[in-house]
């Protein structure tokens, strides 16, 4: 029975597209409006003002230097967390996995299951100048002169927001790739043995192309992410956002215009943006690390 | 859908319904705009109607709330009094106020007052002060309050404000501990470098702040440049005239505090610490100087030892040549109790107001967070700690040389929030002086020209 079938799958669905549609979708479609408006927030006035608010966001250093930032992390961030994860599941993995390598996992996965205020909070008494854990450290193995104000300074302060990032994230993507390795049959890495393949060789040619899937998946999250980062520039640093924009990020400007500043429609104005900005990279993500798919 | 492409009708016509019912919800975000009742204040207060009270649950706490609350109780027995709290205004009453449901007082600290006023989202509480004084016979609340307390928290004229605490801003160090060394508190900044010197010889970082909120810093700095120029600089920056942040005193200033960083006199790491951590580690005596409002006794709480002695002092000028008295501060009445336009019952709101300024209501309020009120005479026999000595020093020894805050800060959340960042950025010696002074003319600039952005004149 067709008929019956396929309304009892509508029904079960209709709910959660419902509250789907009404507390996702609609606060975003209606984020497209307040963009061209005056909305201050306050009230319930507002006044349409056509692009306004997009002309002046043209003209924004601050959101320039912001999405500078961004583009910055979203390179780098990527690029590091991928590679050290491959890094460490590939030496989990080497041939057939080291001792302990369960161990490993494990340890390298609790910063996941922290929540990223908690993470937030925690990284600050490691960056704390005086006492913290950082300096503190550096100070006893003599290496005093390295000692940085770390979230304080301009130089350093992003750099230290993105370790964090980094400390939190590999964790994840190396029980991820570790499952993709794991499942590459054996027999495969025999062959290439006979072949005369070393290491290197092994990993370039047949582990890399046969998880290409999961790393591809994993840049994309990353990217996304990247253009987030929110709750820890937010919790982290100076200002928040400084010292003197230094850690700025899209998202963070954008809060701080909607409750800082009251500007409501421009806020909306920044999140049309961001929402542009995330389309054209997730797509463009999947684009480039577009390869051959590799069956076995 | 079902396979044979035929959508059921039925289910179409559930969708149909359902639609309506989502968009009604959706549209929460942001209603039709609706007018503000025109309710005038002074009117007579309806005892059966219910009374909410928003507290700000910070520094001061809630617990000096009760008093107040029962005596409107005890006045109303039929009303439905409620106490709520938060510490995150903006995100807390935001959706209330558009959707016409603020709290009928509201103790303010976080919400933007001047967009709130020109928002005409605030009660004209002008009726207030010609009241009957709550608990002493024959006076107006005007009578019974300290000097500058009716004339604060005006915008354009109209009274939207009420203030509840009296206190200054200025420096705050240990007198055991500059005793102990025979070091004497600066009049003027040259001899403030000279003394600093001294300080980091003897093994103590001379200042320290709370970096991570660089404006704690800010005050100080235009407060030695207000010396040093007068009045009129603070008249120019607040109206923002071309020009104003461009003054020969500002740079001086800034030069000066710069020193703070680029000689070595901050405690290390300042720049990153946040406020409690920089006030903890004065309170440790690992600075001699900090900035910070009369509030800093009670944030420390029990971190400040018993033998602390904690005293505060008016900032440094910049040099004898000064225009201004060295004894100018910045203070004077505090806090904010507003009145939201749209509540539901405003008059008991205000008639909340008339019971907090009581004598009584202050005096509890003094012995439960150790902060001087608004009120005459509520600290009388109040057993006030070495802190509030020396603030009320330098109440009494400012005299008319007291101003409340430079506006800006009040009425320009963008242009402040801009001052934070060039502080960051000349505490790290990214800018020099001069450019520091040139990027405020800038921001100000911005201001001005921002038609969104509405414009106060002092």
């Amino acid at each position: 029975m067709h008929h019956g079938k396929y309304r009892f799958v509508l029904s079960l669905l209709l709910v959660p597209v419902g509250l789907y549609a009404v507390f996702v979708i609609s606060p975003y479609l209606q984020a497209f409006s307040i963009a061209l408006t005056d909305w201050q927030g306050m009230t319930a006035e507002s006044h349409f003002i056509g692009f306004d608010n997009f002309v002046k966001l043209f003209h924004d250093p601050v959101f320039w230097t912001a999405l500078r930032h961004n583009v910055f992390l979203l390179v780098s961030i990527p690029l590091v967390i991928v590679s050290l994860s491959l890094f460490f599941s590939a030496m989990l993995n080497y041939q057939g996995g080291v001792p302990g390598s369960r161990i490993y996992k494990v340890v390298y996965f609790f910063p996941s299951v922290l929540s990223i205020a908690v993470v937030g909070v925690l990284w600050q008494f490691v960056f704390e100048p005086r006492n913290g854990l950082l300096n503190g450290f550096l100070q006893a193995v003599g290496l005093g002169d390295l000692r940085q104000i770390w979230l304080g300074d301009g130089k350093t302060a992003l750099g230290s927001i993105m370790a964090v990032v980094v400390w939190g994230g590999v964790g994840f993507y190396v029980v991820l790739f570790t499952a993709a390795m794991s499942a590459i049959p054996k027999d495969l890495y025999e062959a290439a043995l006979l072949d005369g393949a070393g290491p290197w060789q092994s990993f370039w040619r047949l582990t890399l192309p046969l998880i290409w899937g999961s790393v591809q998946v994993a840049i994309a999250y990353l990217v996304i992410g990247a253009l987030d980062m929110f709750a820890l520039v937010q919790v982290l640093s100076v200002g928040p956002g400084g010292p003197d924009d230094a850690t700025q990020v899209i998202s963070l400007y954008m809060y701080t215009n909607a409750f800082t500043y009251g500007n409501f429609g421009y806020a909306a104005a920044i999140g049309v943006a961001l929402f542009a900005i995330n389309l054209i990279l997730t797509l463009l993500t999947f684009r480039l690390t577009r390869r051959e798919r590799v069956e076995y | 859908m079902s396979t044979d492409g035929k959508v059921e009708r039925r289910t179409l016509l559930r969708l149909a319904l359902a639609v309506p019912a989502a968009g009604a919800l959706a549209s929460c975000a942001k209603p039709a705009s609706k007018a503000a009742p025109a309710a005038q204040a002074g009117s007579k207060v309806d005892g059966a109607k219910a009374l909410e009270f928003f507290n700000f649950d910070g520094g001061y706490g809630k617990a000096w709330t009760q008093l107040p609350l029962d005596l409107y109780r005890q006045e109303f027995p039929k009303a439905d009094v409620k106490l709520t709290s938060g510490q995150k205004l903006q995100q807390q009453l935001q959706p209330r106020f558009i959707q016409g449901d603020p709290p009928d007082l509201i103790e303010n600290v976080g919400l933007d007052a001047a967009a709130l006023a020109s928002q005409k989202q605030l009660m004209d509480i002008g009726a207030l002060l010609d009241m009957d004084a709550y608990d002493q016979p024959g006076l107006k609340v005007k009578d019974t309050l300290l000097p500058g307390v009716a004339e604060a928290g005006r915008y354009d004229g109209v009274k939207y404000e009420m203030p509840y605490v009296f206190g200054v801003a200025g420096i705050w160090y240990s007198q055991p501990l500059m005793d102990k060394h025979g070091w004497t508190y600066p009049k003027h900044w040259d001899e403030m470098l000279a003394l600093c010197a001294e300080i980091k010889k003897a093994g103590i970082a001379p200042w320290t702040y709370q970096g991570k909120f660089p404006g704690y810093l800010t005050s100080p700095m235009l407060m030695t440049a207000y010396k040093a120029a007068g009045p009129d600089l603070k008249k120019k920056i607040d109206n923002l005239e071309p020009n104003a942040w461009r003054d020969p005193a500002l740079i001086a200033a800034a030069e000066g505090y710069q020193e703070l960083a680029s000689k070595g006199y901050l405690l290390e790491g300042s720049q990153a610490l946040s406020h409690t951590q920089s006030q903890t580690y004065w309170a440790q005596s690992k600075a001699v100087f900090i900035p910070c409002g009369g509030w800093l006794e009670n944030e420390l709480g029990a971190i400040a030892p018993k033998d602390l002695g904690m005293t505060m002092v008016p900032v440094p000028g910049l040099s004898s040549a000064d225009k201004a008295p060295f004894e100018t501060v910045t203070g004077g009445p505090g806090g904010a109790l507003i009145v939201p336009a749209q509540a539901k019952n405003p008059q008991g709101g205000i008639e909340l107001l008339r019971i907090i300024t009581s004598k009584k209501c202050m005096r509890n309020f003094t012995e439960l967070t150790k902060s001087l009120s608004v009120v005459k005479g509520a600290s009388d026999g109040v057993a006030l700690s070495s802190a509030n000595k020396s603030m009320q020093k330098v109440i009494d020894e400012a005299g008319t040389n007291i101003f409340l805050d430079w506006s800006f800060r009040l009425w320009y959340k963008k242009l402040l929030d801009n001052s934070d960042k060039a502080m960051a950025a000349l505490m790290n010696r990214e800018v020099t002086p001069d450019e520091w002074s040139k990027r405020m003319q800038k921001f100000a600039d911005e201001t001005a020209k921002d038609p969104s952005i509405k414009k106060f004149h002092a």
